[in-house]
């Protein structure tokens, strides 16, 4: 497998915030593959706005390094788009200005139409200001500036938050169709994953600082069983976490070696059973697939 | 979605706009800070119109100041409608304080309100530079402001030097000395600066202004005080020194005791005769009499070297605050938001 190509790739990140000893990431590596629409979740506070920010070059690390598309944030500033989960926008600005600013600063790569299926889909007129719009209208214009600018990589904090169901699956759908499309590669985080289910294909898990699990879904979803049995014994597998079902025990476990030998029955987790999993248990050991290992150099660099 | 060869048309089905078409006007950085700071910049424009109003009252008063004499007597035309004096105080104190208006309106109003609701992260996430970012919003506003306090000072410079300037404050007024010159231009520019680096150090709006006030005070206290020192006085002896007319605040007089040793003391100075110096000097033991001035020829002098110094102070702020945003510690997001 090749290292390069890598969208979003981050070796050993340290940040915390004043004095305090709390450190948001604590040796934080991961790597995204270009294409990808990757949910980052975690719980409230886990640091995924944080990590975001620092992606966007708009915070420094305190320790480590992230490229992005080849080159450090500022290095590739055109290439990318971020959106901030307070959706910033001029309030004295109206809808159609705000994206003339997106025209006026990214004058080698905007995408007006693509700007406006976002911004005016049964969205708000162009002439309304942005002070008087809900808020789910402003996180659409937020969100059309981003896709406006017709970025490689789409940094998107908490993107769904405030959409009503419709937004949300058309949304979806328009994030869908531009990786289909142009390649793009999609960063959104979430804390509820139930809205990120179906929409991606490559998850990072961030919790006591670090990825606890990166890669593309079908492999961690591979890479996990249920487990359900009378007694209490899971044989060599390592369990992630295991609690009373009925009169039995069931159990999430990562396989090691063959599930059918025991006397349990074997199931395909979903997603959501697996993030709850290592949510619940802080100390599940991580889990990180080949693409989503960083390269060798860059670990190396640190 | 819709599919790709539609890209130019709206869901709807009615026509998109297409691709911006070059626009007439302003582009870029220049049209965004331009767009952003609109309700501002027409406050400055306000603020010069009325100004630059009450200047040219002041000048007309001042160029028909034979008029007035012992206006409102009998026989005499009508006083004009405002006291001169007044006006001329109202007005040099704005000139005179200007600069810190500047500070504080670049501090909040420029950087701080940005960076504290985020919109400084929108700007900064698209093509855009931090520091082309920065220099747009200093140097649009700076643009305008600098034109409005050269006009300023012109006029009230017109207006002051009418005449004997006697009439007025003299030279080495502090109002004066800040209104009639070129260091007006210099401390506007320096206040932009330190209300920049004020800005992106509080990151809060109305901390950033008092921060900026604050930073400034003692910088415009500082040349109210040693601007007398740049440029090297003039000395007198004997009855020249007891016959100038010279401010206190300019330089020093005294008596040269018999050992040559100076003593500052004013006792003798305004003496009628050469005789009556002579006597008051024995009365007071001493063998001379000195003073160290500033004529009034030593104005742009020490206007320019003070120029200089506070463009070289401005120089350094705008480099600390370039630097500080260089670094990302002048960063947007909050910490609650990043944190979150």
């Amino acid at each position: 497998m090749t290292y390069e190509g890598a969208a979003l790739e981050a070796a050993g990140l340290d940040m915390k915030y004043g004095r305090s000893s709390n450190h948001v990431l604590r040796d934080c590596s991961f790597r995204l593959p270009t294409g990808r629409i990757c949910a980052l979740v975690g719980a409230n506070g886990a640091g995924k706005s944080t990590l975001l920010a620092l992606a966007s070059g708009l915070l420094r690390p305190a320790e480590g390094t992230i490229r992005m598309l080849g080159g450090t944030p500022a290095e590739v500033r055109e290439r990318f788009a971020y959106v901030a989960q307070s959706k910033p926008l001029f309030p004295q600005l109206t809808v159609a200005e705000t994206l003339r600013l997106g025209a006026e600063l990214n004058p080698r790569r905007w995408d007006q139409a693509a700007a406006e299926r976002i911004a005016y889909n049964d969205g708000p007129e162009p002439g309304a200001r942005i002070r008087k719009l809900s808020g789910g209208q402003r996180t659409r214009v937020a969100l059309a500036l981003a896709f406006g600018k017709r970025a490689e990589l789409l940094l998107l904090d908490e993107p769904m938050a405030d959409l009503d169901p419709l937004a949300r699956q058309r949304l979806t759908g328009a994030l869908m169709a531009e990786t289909v499309e142009h390649g793009t590669t999609i960063v959104m985080s979430s804390h509820v994953i139930a809205e990120l289910e179906g929409a991606c294909d490559y998850l990072f898990l961030l919790g006591s600082g670090r990825m606890r699990l990166a890669g593309e879904c079908d492999e961690i979803l591979a890479a996990h069983r249920r487990l359900t049995g009378m007694q209490g014994e899971f044989g060599q597998h390592t369990v992630i976490e295991e609690r009373g079902a009925g009169r039995g025990r069931t159990a999430l476990v990562r396989p090691n070696g063959d599930t059918d030998a025991g006397s349990w029955d074997v199931e395909e987790p979903s997603l959501e059973e697996v993030l709850l999993a290592h949510l619940r248990n802080p100390d599940a050991p991580d889990l990180r697939t080949r693409s989503a290992t960083p390269a060798p150099r860059l670990e190396a660099a640190v | 979605m819709t599919a790709p060869t539609e890209v130019s048309r709206l869901p709807d089905g009615s026509p998109g706009t297409p691709a911006p078409a070059r626009r007439r006007g302003p582009h870029g950085l220049l049209w965004l800070t331009l767009r952003v700071h609109r309700a501002s910049l027409w406050g400055w424009a306000a603020f010069a119109a009325v100004a630059t109003g009450g200047l040219l009252w002041l000048y007309d008063i001042a160029r028909t100041r034979e008029q007035w004499d012992g206006c409102g007597g009998p026989g005499r035309p009508a006083c004009p409608p405002v006291d001169e004096m007044r006006l001329f105080d109202l007005l040099s104190n704005m000139i005179t304080f200007l600069p810190f208006a500047v500070a504080v309106y670049a501090a909040g109003v420029l950087v701080a309100r940005d960076l504290e609701n985020g919109t400084a992260a929108l700007a900064r996430t698209q093509s855009v530079s931090p520091a082309r970012w920065l220099a747009a919003k200093l140097a649009v506003p700076g643009v305008l402001i600098m034109a409005i306090t050269a006009v300023m000072s012109l006029i009230f410079r017109q207006a002051w030097s009418f005449g004997t300037q006697q009439a007025f404050h003299p030279w080495h007024f502090d109002a004066v000395f800040h209104s009639a010159g070129v260091i007006s231009l210099a401390h506007v520019v320096l206040g932009l600066a330190v209300g920049a680096l004020a800005g992106l150090l509080a990151k809060r709006t109305l901390p950033a202004m008092g921060l900026a006030f604050a930073a400034f005070l003692p910088v415009h206290l500082a040349f109210n005080s040693l601007r007398y020192d740049l440029w090297p006085r003039v000395g007198a002896t004997g009855f020249d020194a007891a016959r100038i007319h010279s401010d206190p605040v300019l330089g020093e007089m005294g008596f040269v005791k018999d050992g040559g040793a100076r003593v500052q003391d004013s006792s003798c100075y305004g003496v009628a005769s050469p005789a009556d110096l002579q006597k008051c000097l024995d009365v007071h033991g001493a063998r001379d009499l000195y003073l160290e001035f500033h004529p009034s020829s030593h104005f742009w002098p020490i206007q320019l070297v003070e120029t200089g110094i506070v463009l070289a102070l401005a120089a350094v702020v705008l480099w600390a605050a370039f630097r500080l945003l260089g670094t990302g510690n002048a960063t947007p997001t909050s910490r609650q938001e990043a944190a979150a």
